[in-house]
């Protein structure tokens, strides 16, 4: 079973009025399960799915104990070595297909290009194994998705492409970053239930991060909670409603459900989680 | 909850047979169709349903953003038949706040000149004391007049968009999900200001969303709406309790709110 192992992570920044330091201290094991990271923006958690896949730039810097994934070091890889990695090993998932598609390729050719990188499929064979997979992912029509341009597909068909474009080399860690925060709820159940099922058929591991906790607490295995580059919670996502840490009981309180209307929602206050992170470390 | 009286209320907003439309060729879209509702005054009234349903046209139509549309529409008791804009008058009393905090605010103006363009625009006096409060009712400090809006959160921006909108005193706000783009922590933020600007005000709102647990907490009747048809009309609470009657709103519910099926 492939794991990923993490100690003690950091992730800093430089800036005119010294380092900022994003992600302090992260620790993290983790097999074919689905591990859910959660926290608001800027608490460091698409940092930390960066810099798993050696995605964070210059005047960005990276260290580590150990980053490693099953036995690879993944601090130090050079371009050929991360080629190897990326896509075939660990796949990632990004927020909005608009963004993360080529505007001028057909999707159908994208997709293909990762299978052929890999040397997972021949070239003749590329076209039938695409369209497999999209019709795997929920695709009603295939044929008329291969030929499509990003631009023609709606949101919801862009993230199955995307989907599809990361499974079909199946790596065994796959990392989606707010894979269906672009997404409107009745598209987003739907793209959850394909990734799921693909997940668990594949016993893949997948590292999700969200700022969605309901979705996290629905989806994953564990959940760990981030704020201000630090993990400041962590338990397991059936425990995650009951939590007393201060930042993850804010965060669940502070949505809105309907249970009563027109009421002040309580608001996260920042002092007592501040204590609160101090005494975690 | 006590129920609010049924007492003779007055209309703020009605339309009758609302159809609009974009584009024209193979582009033209039907993206409204036969719409009919209306909202009284100083009652929240939620649009809420997938994208491209409909319900930001709706609220971009009554402001005077577009218009290629066929209808019936009467706001502040001024009626409004197919394609007509509204008035100079009636722009100022109907102001909109929109989705993306980091889209809506100029990015070369400081706050203070987008907070007051409007009101020169509109003739307003004692401009300054009025930017100055506008500022104060979002609980931003009077720093941040001159700052730019790459110099604030996502929050800070969205409250000075909620800040340009009330300092024009509208009857009626239009939110085009106002906190979608926010993190969970700062929408409460942000919808607490709302409420106590309808409590102080008396502003009457068309909120739009897609998040039914929003809608809930802030509407108190709420129009279903898919591929530019209203399903249902129906009071908040109402639908808070899952007592809906389209089947398209019960699959919106059970997505919303997946744990609460299991009660």
């Amino acid at each position: 079973m492939a794991e990923l192992c993490i100690e003690d992570l950091h992730v800093r920044f430089a800036t005119p009025s010294g380092p900022v330091e994003v992600v302090k201290s992260l620790s993290l094991r983790m097999g074919s399960e689905r591990i859910g990271i959660v926290g608001e923006s800027g608490s460091g958690k698409s940092m930390t799915a960066r810099a798993i896949l050696g995605l964070i730039r210059k005047p960005g810097s990276v260290t580590a104990r150990t980053i490693s994934f099953d036995g690879i070091d993944l601090l130090r890889q050079s371009a050929t070595g991360w080629r190897a990695i990326r896509g075939s090993r660990i796949g990632m998932i990004l927020q909005d297909p608009k963004f993360s598609l080529n505007p001028v390729l057909r999707v159908g050719k994208q997709i293909a290009e990762t299978g052929l990188l890999h040397a997972i499929f021949q070239r003749s064979q590329a076209r039938q194994r695409v369209l497999d997979m999209l019709e795997t992912v929920g695709i009603d029509n295939p044929e008329r998705v291969f030929d499509a341009y990003p631009h023609q597909l709606s949101g919801g068909i862009g993230q199955r492409v995307m989907i599809a474009a990361m499974m079909i080399a199946s790596p065994s860690l796959l990392i989606a970053d707010e894979p269906t925060s672009a997404l409107d709820v009745m598209v987003r159940a739907q793209v959850l239930e394909t990734m799921d099922r693909e997940i668990r058929k594949r016993g893949m591991g997948l590292l999700m991060i969200s700022h969605d906790l309901n979705m996290v607490a629905s989806f994953c295995d564990r959940v760990i909670v981030m704020y201000r580059g630090q993990v400041v919670d962590a338990c397991a996502a059936k425990d995650l409603f009951a939590s007393t840490h201060p930042y993850t009981r804010g965060l669940l309180n502070c949505l809105p459900d309907g249970t009563h209307p027109g009421e002040h929602l309580p608001t996260i206050d920042r002092q007592r989680v501040e204590q609160a992170a101090a005494q975690y470390g | 909850m006590v129920e609010p009286a049924l007492t003779v209320r007055e209309r703020v907003v009605q339309c009758a047979q609302l159809d609009i439309f974009y584009g024209h060729g193979a582009g033209h879209n039907h993206a409204v169709k036969a719409v009919n509702f209306e909202v009284f005054k100083g009652e929240t009234f939620g649009l809420v349903g997938g994208s491209g349903c409909g319900k930001s046209s709706i609220l971009r139509m009554l402001a005077g953003l577009d218009g290629d549309w066929r209808g019936e529409v009467s706001v502040l008791g001024q009626r409004r038949v197919s394609g007509k804009l509204p008035d100079q008058a009636q722009r100022l009393k109907v102001q909109m706040v929109f989705q993306d905090p980091f889209g809506s605010l100029h990015p070369r103006h400081t706050i203070d000149r987008s907070l007051t363009e409007a009101m020169r625009v509109h003739g307003f006096d004692h401009i300054e004391q009025r930017a100055v409060s506008a500022l104060d009712r979002v609980g931003l400090s009077r720093s941040f007049r001159f700052r730019f809006p790459h110099q604030l959160s996502g929050g800070q921006r969205q409250r000075v968009a909620i800040a340009r909108a009330l300092a024009l005193e509208p009857a009626i706000l239009l939110l085009d999900e106002p906190t979608s783009a926010l993190d969970a922590s700062i929408q409460a933020e942000v919808l607490n200001l709302l409420m106590d600007v309808r409590r102080d005000l008396g502003t009457t709102f068309l909120f739009v969303s897609h998040d039914l647990g929003v809608i809930t907490h802030m509407c108190d009747r709420v129009a279903v709406m898919r591929q530019g048809e209203i399903l249902e009309t129906l009071p908040g609470p109402e639908l808070a309790r899952g007592a809906a009657m389209h089947p398209y709103t019960l699959e919106l519910l059970a997505n919303c709110f997946p744990g609460r099926q299991r009660d």
